[in-house]
């Protein structure tokens, strides 16, 4: 009975040291990174001012500052600096043939982050010569949950052989555009993805960061697309409401064929002038 | 005769209800010079029949009503329709390659113009040479246009530019269309 007791005390350790070995590896439940814009623009609970009547007056082609919102928290799940800057120059990529685009400035994180709020925006747009701001706050959770097939894993060789782990990643990103002087917001689009990758025990902190990475530029290229519809939406939008002042620096025009107002009317007086002559000529003839 | 009129009224009804349905899809079809390049070509002949605002469009709805009505006899409907897609593909072909700082376009007036000089240039040879005083006063117009935004004025509509370069872009679409046309017409009466 004793030694019964000793044999069932050692399986228990054994057991357990598995299961320890087990859990030592990668990443376990729901982790994540995220960077709020209006924490960025109104830090330290600054509360935002009541909305002002002031129209945006923006002068083409403009100059444009891309740049993310930096996250409250440096984790081991940051986006790292080089990433997201090859992320904002595909953007920059898409963006930079518009003709109201002068050119477009990716802004290193180190700068977002030296001073908060507007006034950092400011500071920036100083620097750079910006004429409006694209932010680009994001929101990503990474989770990774085991599958019935990891009960392999306890053989210990299915750690390394058996892909018991499903990583999925949810990406949200959001870009707000601005107007540096107005501080007011011109448009904004969002662009989300979703990636799921399986991978055995040993893998999961690899492919959780290969998926997270994939998450963003899925995300971003939807953005982008998106913003690309918001664009056309908002030169319709600020024909017809005039939200949006808008006015051509030299060299630069758009505009509408229009005959005038004294000169439609006297073509409307002649084709009136016209048309009774004929009425009058057609009821001559009939009678 | 009458029926003739009634025909015709419906016709330019017709015409007025589809510029302002195609007014609420301005944003893809006007004259937008990155989005032709692009490859949106449509934009080069929709930009055309596209307005910036509502008076934009009731000026160039009236001039064209107003101008269908003057010449009205001596229009025949195929003749309207085939020089409308060559003077609209060709004025936007000519500010697409001669104008690489205009970004965006819209409007009817370039195409009336192209209308009205290559009308008047087919009545002066088929009907009546008095035709030349209207081919002579738009021809002057555009001149007198071109003059004064050389001299700095820019005309405006509630805040939109006129772009008075498809204006004379039109007129010498039309006059030389018009011209080409007769000349290819008298070549080939003489060879027969």
């Amino acid at each position: 009975m004793k030694s019964l007791l000793v044999k069932f005390g050692l399986l228990f350790i054994v057991a357990l040291q598995l299961s320890a070995c087990s859990s030592g590896f990668g990443i376990d439940g729901r982790r994540g990174v995220s960077s709020s814009l209006v924490d960025y623009l109104y830090p330290e609970g600054q509360v935002p001012p009541k909305y002002e009547e002031t129209v945006p007056h923006l002068r083409l082609p403009l100059t444009v500052g891309l740049a993310f919102v930096p996250s409250e928290k440096n984790s081991a799940y940051s986006l790292p600096e080089a990433k997201k800057m090859q992320l904002l120059e595909q953007v920059k990529q898409k963006f930079s043939g518009l003709d109201y685009v002068r050119d477009i400035n990716i802004i290193p994180d180190t700068y977002m982050r030296s001073t908060k709020g507007f006034e950092g925006v400011d500071q920036i747009a100083r620097l750079y010569g910006l004429d409006i701001m694209a932010l680009v706050s994001y929101d990503q959770v990474a989770v990774s949950s085991e599958t019935k097939s990891s009960l392999l894993y306890w053989t210990i060789v299915g750690a390394y052989f058996i892909k018991g782990n499903q990583n999925q990643v949810t990406t949200f990103v959001d870009t707000a555009v601005f107007d540096v002087n107005s501080r007011k917001m011109l448009l904004r689009a969002p662009g989300v993805s979703e990636a799921k990758r399986s991978s055995t025990l040993v893998e999961v902190d690899q492919v959780n960061r290969a998926a997270r990475g994939e998450g963003f530029e899925l995300a971003m290229a939807d953005m982008s697309t998106n913003l690309s519809v918001e664009l056309d939406r908002f030169k319709a939008r600020i024909k017809q409401d005039k939200s949006v002042q808008v006015s051509r620096r030299e060299g630069y025009s758009g505009g509408g064929g229009a005959l005038q107002w004294p000169l439609v009317m006297l073509l409307a007086g002649l084709a009136l002038l016209l048309g009774f002559r004929r009425m009058r000529s057609a009821g001559r003839q009939q009678s | 005769m009458l029926a003739a009129s009634k025909a015709n009224l419906v016709g330019v009804a017709l015409f007025i209800l589809a510029l302002c349905v195609l007014q609420n899809f301005a944003a893809v079809l006007e004259f937008d010079r990155q989005q032709i390049l692009a490859g949106q070509v449509w934009r080069l002949w929709t930009g055309h029949f596209v307005h910036s605002h509502a008076s934009h469009l009731a000026l160039n709805a009236i001039s064209a009503v107003a101008l269908y009505w003057i010449f009205a006899p001596r229009i025949d409907a195929f003749a309207l329709w085939s020089y409308g897609f060559f003077f609209s593909f060709l004025i936007s072909i000519v500010l697409l390659g001669l104008y690489p700082n205009l970004a965006w376009y819209n409007g009817l007036s370039g195409l009336l113009h192209a209308f009205f000089s290559c009308i008047c240039v087919h009545l002066i040879h088929t009907q009546n040479r008095l035709y030349g005083v209207g081919l002579v006063a738009v021809w002057s117009k555009v001149l007198l246009e071109m003059w004064r935004a050389h001299g700095g004025y820019q005309g405006e509509i509630e805040g939109m530019a006129i772009i008075i370069e498809a204006h004379f872009i039109g007129v010498v679409v039309g006059t030389f269309t018009a011209v080409g046309y007769l000349i290819s017409k008298r070549i080939a009466d003489l060879s027969s």
